[in-house]
C-alpha cells in the first residue's frame, strides 16, 4: 500500500493538456487526493494529472495527514466514507493545521448533513462526472488563490 | 347451633316435664299413703267406740239379769249376768288393745276396775245373798244396795268418759284427715301451678333459643345464597364478557358450560353443546401434522397441571369448528379441584389467533424489507462508488489515452463492474430465497453479509474482522441465515460504536464441544463479538422479545425476534450474553450440519 501511494505521489510531467497551459504559466498546484477506494483513487490521480496537477494520493485518513503534514499542498480532494477516520474528521484535522489550504469533500452519499458540508470549501457527490469534478477543483483554486493575492496585497500594502 | 346442642335442648324440655310430673307422683302417693294411715286410725276410733259400747251393754246386761234374779230369785234370770261375765274379760281385752291414747287406756283400766270393783263388793255379794237366803234377800240390805249403785253410777261414768274420750279423739283425727287432704289439695294446686309456670317459661326459653339459633340459621343461608348468587353472577358476566373462548368440562369430559365466544369459534351453538363429550365440540389438529391432538381432559388429567393444548407452540393447533372450517388457535386446559384435590373439571381457554399469525407473518416479511432498508444507503454507496471510478475511466478513454492505457482501464472497469455485481447478488439474495434448504458454505454466506455491511461499518467507525475455514458447510436457506448474521452484526457494530472492533468467528463444533448443543450430531458456531458495553441485566431478558429494542426510533425491536425464528427454523440455537472475559457482548448462532427443518419454527 505504501508503494502504491509512494508510486501514485510520483508525478507526471507529460501530457499536460493545452486547456491547462495559462495554470502551468504558475507553479503546477499540488493536489492531496484521500480515497480509500483503490481504483478509484488511482483513476482519479491520472484523471488530475492529465488536468495539470501534480497529485499526491492516501488511501485512508491518517496517510492523508500525514503526507498533508509533510508537503505544501494546494489543495485537498477528500472522499467521506473511510474506515478508520471518515471525511469530516480528516477535513477537521487539516483545518487546523493549514486552514486556507481549500478542501473538496467527495462522496457516494447523497445529502451529508450541514455539520460535516460546512467544514469543506466544496461539497459534490460522486455521481457528477468528471468535467464537474475538475471545474469545481479550479473554481475552487482560482478563488483562493485570489483570496490570498488579496490577502498578500492587503498584508502588503499595511 | 349445631344439633347436639339442639338434641340437648330437646332432651332437657321432656325431661323437666318427666321429672316435675314423677315428683307430683311421689308426693301424691305420700299423701295417699299418710290419709290412708289417718283413715285406719279413724276407723281403730270408730271400733273402740263400739267396742266401748258393747262393753256397755253387756255390763247393763249383768246388770239387768243380776236384778232380775235379786228379785225373782231365779236362778233363769240370772243368764244374761253370766253370759254377759263370760264375754266380758274378753271384750275388754280387744278394747285395750285397741291403738288409742293414754288417756283413754287409763279411762279403759279405770272403768275395768271400776267394774271389778262392782263385781266384787255388790254383784257377787248379792248373788250369793240370793242364792242363800231366796228371793228378795238382796234388796233387804240397802247399804248392800246403795253401795252397788254407787259403783255402778262409777261404772257408768267411766263408760260415758271412754266414749267421750274415743269420740273426741275420733273427731280430731277426722280434723287431721281433713287437713291433711286439704294441705295435700292445695299442695298439689301449688306445685302443679308452679310447675305448670316453670314448665312454660323454661320450654319458652328453650324455643327461643331454638328459634334464634333457626333465624340465625335462615339469615345465615340467605346472606350465603345471596353472596352465592352474586357470585355465580360474577362468574357468569366474567365468562360473558372474556374475549377468550371458555369452555368448564367435567372430569368425564362432557361439556358443562361454555361461553358465547367459545360458541361463535367452535360454531356450536351452546345449548346443543353441552353435555356433549368436549371432542366432538372441540375437535383440534396438529397444525403441521394435521393429526389429531390428546384430548385436553385427559392431557391435563394424565400430567395433573394447567397445560397448553397445542403439539409444543402457540399457533399450531387448528379448531376445526362445526361447519369443517379452520381457525388456529392458542389454547390451554387448566384443572379444577374440589377440596381434597381431586380433578373435578377441565376448564379450557383459547383464542383464534389466525389474525395474530398473519399479523406474525406480515411482521416477518416486513422486519426482512426493514433489513434490507436498512442497508440501501450503504448499498447505494457500494454501487456508486465503482461507477463513479468507471464513469472517470469512460471519461479519460473518450478525452484521448494510450493503448496500454485503455488496457488498463478496461481492466480496472472489470473489476469494479465485478464488484456492482457482486453487491448486487449479495443484495438480490437477502430477497429470493430457494423452496427446499440448499448446501450453503458458511464462509461465502458471512463474507458476503460483510460486503453489503461495509461501509456501514466504515460510517460507525468501526472495524470488522472475518475468521472462518473454508470448508464449513451446513443445509439451509441462505436468504435467511443471511438476515440473521445481518441483524447481529450491525447490533454488535452499532455496540461497539466509533473505533469498536468486531470480531465474527465460525467453527465446526462437535457434540460434546458444548452442552447446548448435544441433541445434534454435529454442526457450526458461529460467534460474534463486540467490545460494546455489553447486554445489560434488564435487557437480556426480554432480547428475543418481539418490539424490544434499545435503539429508540431507530430499531424495529424485530431482529432478534426474527433472527431466532429463523435459527429455531434451521433446528439451531441462538444466543445474546455479555462477554465474561472482557467487556463486550457475545452472540452465538449454532448451526446443524444436517438439521431438521421445521418450516413451522418462527415463533
Amino acid at each position: 500500500m505504501n508503494n502504491f501511494t509512494q508510486d501514485e505521489r510520483t508525478p507526471v510531467p507529460e501530457d499536460m493538456p493545452e486547456s491547462e497551459a495559462p495554470t502551468r504559466k504558475m507553479k503546477t498546484p499540488v493536489v492531496l487526493c484521500i480515497d480509500d477506494e483503490l481504483i478509484g483513487l488511482r483513476v482519479r490521480r491520472i484523471l488530475l494529472e492529465r488536468a495539470g496537477y501534480t497529485v499526491l494520493g492516501a488511501l485512508d485518513g491518517s496517510e492523508g495527514i500525514e503526507l498533508f503534514s509533510q508537503h505544501p499542498i494546494d489543495a485537498v480532494v477528500l472522499d467521506y466514507a473511510m474506515p478508520g477516520m471518515n471525511g469530516a474528521e480528516v477535513a477537521t484535522r487539516l483545518r487546523e493545521m493549514r486552514p486556507e489550504v481549500p478542501i473538496l469533500l467527495l462522496s457516494a452519499y447523497l445529502g451529508l448533513p450541514p455539520e460535516v458540508t460546512s467544514l469543506v470549501d466544496v461539497y459534490m457527490t460522486k455521481g457528477e462526472g468528471a468535467p464537474m469534478l475538475l471545474k469545481k477543483l479550479r473554481v475552487m483554486l482560482t478563488l483562493t488563490r485570489l483570496e490570498d493575492g488579496q490577502g498578500r496585497h492587503d498584508h502588503t500594502s499595511e | 347451633m349445631n344439633l347436639s346442642h339442639f338434641n340437648r335442648i330437646v332432651r332437657q324440655v321432656l325431661l323437666f316435664p318427666v321429672i316435675s310430673l314423677v315428683l307430683v307422683a311421689a308426693a301424691l302417693s305420700w299423701q295417699i299413703v299418710s290419709s290412708t294411715d289417718t283413715v285406719r286410725l279413724i276407723q281403730d276410733s270408730d271400733q273402740s267406740i263400739q267396742q266401748t259400747n258393747l262393753v256397755g251393754r253387756l255390763i247393763v246386761d249383768q246388770e239387768s239379769g243380776l236384778r232380775g234374779f235379786e228379785v225373782t230369785g231365779e236362778r233363769s234370770f240370772l243368764g244374761p249376768y253370766d253370759q254377759a261375765s263370760n264375754l266380758l274379760p274378753a271384750a275388754f281385752d280387744k278394747l285395750e288393745a285397741l291403738k288409742l291414747n293414754r288417756s283413754e287406756h287409763q279411762l279403759i283400766a279405770q272403768l275395768r276396775s271400776d267394774h271389778e270393783v262392782w263385781i266384787e263388793s255388790y254383784a257377787r255379794p248379792v248373788i250369793a245373798m240370793t242364792q242363800a237366803s231366796g228371793q228378795e234377800a238382796g234388796l233387804h240390805d240397802l247399804d248392800l244396795n246403795q253401795l252397788g249403785k254407787q259403783h255402778m253410777d262409777k261404772v257408768r261414768a267411766d263408760l260415758q268418759a271412754v266414749v267421750m274420750a274415743d269420740e273426741a279423739h275420733r273427731a280430731y283425727r277426722v280434723d287431721r284427715w281433713r287437713v291433711q287432704v286439704r294441705d295435700m289439695v292445695i299442695g298439689l294446686g301449688l306445685f302443679a301451678i308452679v310447675t305448670g309456670i316453670f314448665i312454660g317459661l323454661f320450654t319458652r326459653n328453650r324455643l327461643h333459643v331454638v328459634s334464634d339459633a333457626y333465624e340465625t340459621w335462615v339469615d345465615t343461608l340467605r346472606v350465603k345464597n345471596e353472596e352465592l348468587y352474586l357470585s355465580g353472577q360474577q362468574l357468569r358476566t366474567t365468562l360473558a364478557s372474556i374475549g377468550d373462548g371458555v369452555i368448564t368440562c367435567d372430569a368425564d369430559g362432557r361439556i358443562r358450560m361454555m361461553n358465547q365466544v367459545a360458541s361463535d369459534m367452535t360454531g356450536w351453538k351452546i345449548d346443543d353443546a353441552l353435555g356433549r363429550p368436549l371432542d366432538t365440540v372441540f375437535h383440534i389438529l396438529n397444525g403441521e401434522t394435521r393429526q389429531l391432538i390428546e384430548d385436553p381432559v385427559h392431557k391435563v388429567k394424565r400430567l395433573d397441571a394447567i397445560v397448553g393444548l397445542g403439539p409444543d407452540k402457540a399457533g399450531n393447533t387448528i379448531l376445526v369448528r362445526q361447519d369443517g372450517t379452520e381457525i388456529n388457535i392458542s389454547d390451554s386446559g387448566a384443572p379444577i379441584r374440589d377440596q381434597d384435590g381431586t380433578i373435578t373439571g377441565i376448564v379450557l381457554v383459547f383464542r383464534d389467533v389466525t389474525v395474530a399469525l398473519r399479523t406474525q407473518e406480515a411482521l416477518i416479511a416486513n422486519e426482512k424489507l426493514a433489513v434490507a432498508g436498512r442497508l440501501a444507503a450503504s448499498i447505494a454507496h457500494e454501487i456508486h462508488n465503482p461507477l463513479d471510478s468507471v464513469s472517470n475511466m469512460l471519461y479519460l478513454m473518450s478525452s484521448g489515452s494510450t493503448e496500454e492505457e485503455n488496457r488498463q482501464f478496461l481492466e480496472m472497469a472489470r473489476q469494479e463492474i465485478d464488484r456492482v455485481t457482486q453487491i448486487s447478488r449479495s443484495m438480490l439474495s437477502l430477497y429470493r430465497e430457494s423452496t427446499a434448504p440448499i448446501p450453503i458454505n458458511i464462509r461465502e454466506i458471512l463474507s458476503g453479509t460483510l460486503v453489503l455491511l461495509d461501509h456501514r461499518v466504515q460510517d460507525l467507525q468501526s472495524t470488522v474482522h472475518l475468521t472462518a475455514p473454508e470448508d464449513l458447510t451446513i443445509h439451509g436457506f441462505p436468504a435467511e441465515l443471511r438476515q440473521v448474521f445481518t441483524n447481529l452484526v450491525i447490533n454488535a457494530v452499532e455496540a461497539a460504536g466509533a473505533s469498536g472492533h468486531v470480531e465474527v468467528t465460525a467453527k465446526h463444533v462437535l457434540p460434546a464441544d458444548s452442552s447446548a448443543t448435544e441433541r445434534h450430531a454435529d454442526g457450526v458456531l458461529v460467534e460474534i463479538l463486540d467490545n460494546g458495553p455489553g447486554i445489560s441485566d434488564a435487557a437480556s431478558a426480554k432480547l428475543f422479545q418481539p418490539f424490544f429494542s434499545t435503539k429508540g426510533e431507530q430499531g424495529t425491536g424485530l431482529g432478534l425476534w426474527v433472527s431466532r425464528g429463523i435459527v429455531s427454523k434451521h433446528g439451531g440455537i441462538i444466543n445474546l450474553e455479555s462477554r465474561k472475559d472482557t467487556r463486550g457482548a457475545v452472540a452465538r448462532v449454532f448451526l446443524s450440519t444436517q438439521p431438521v427443518i421445521s418450516p413451522g419454527g418462527a415463533d
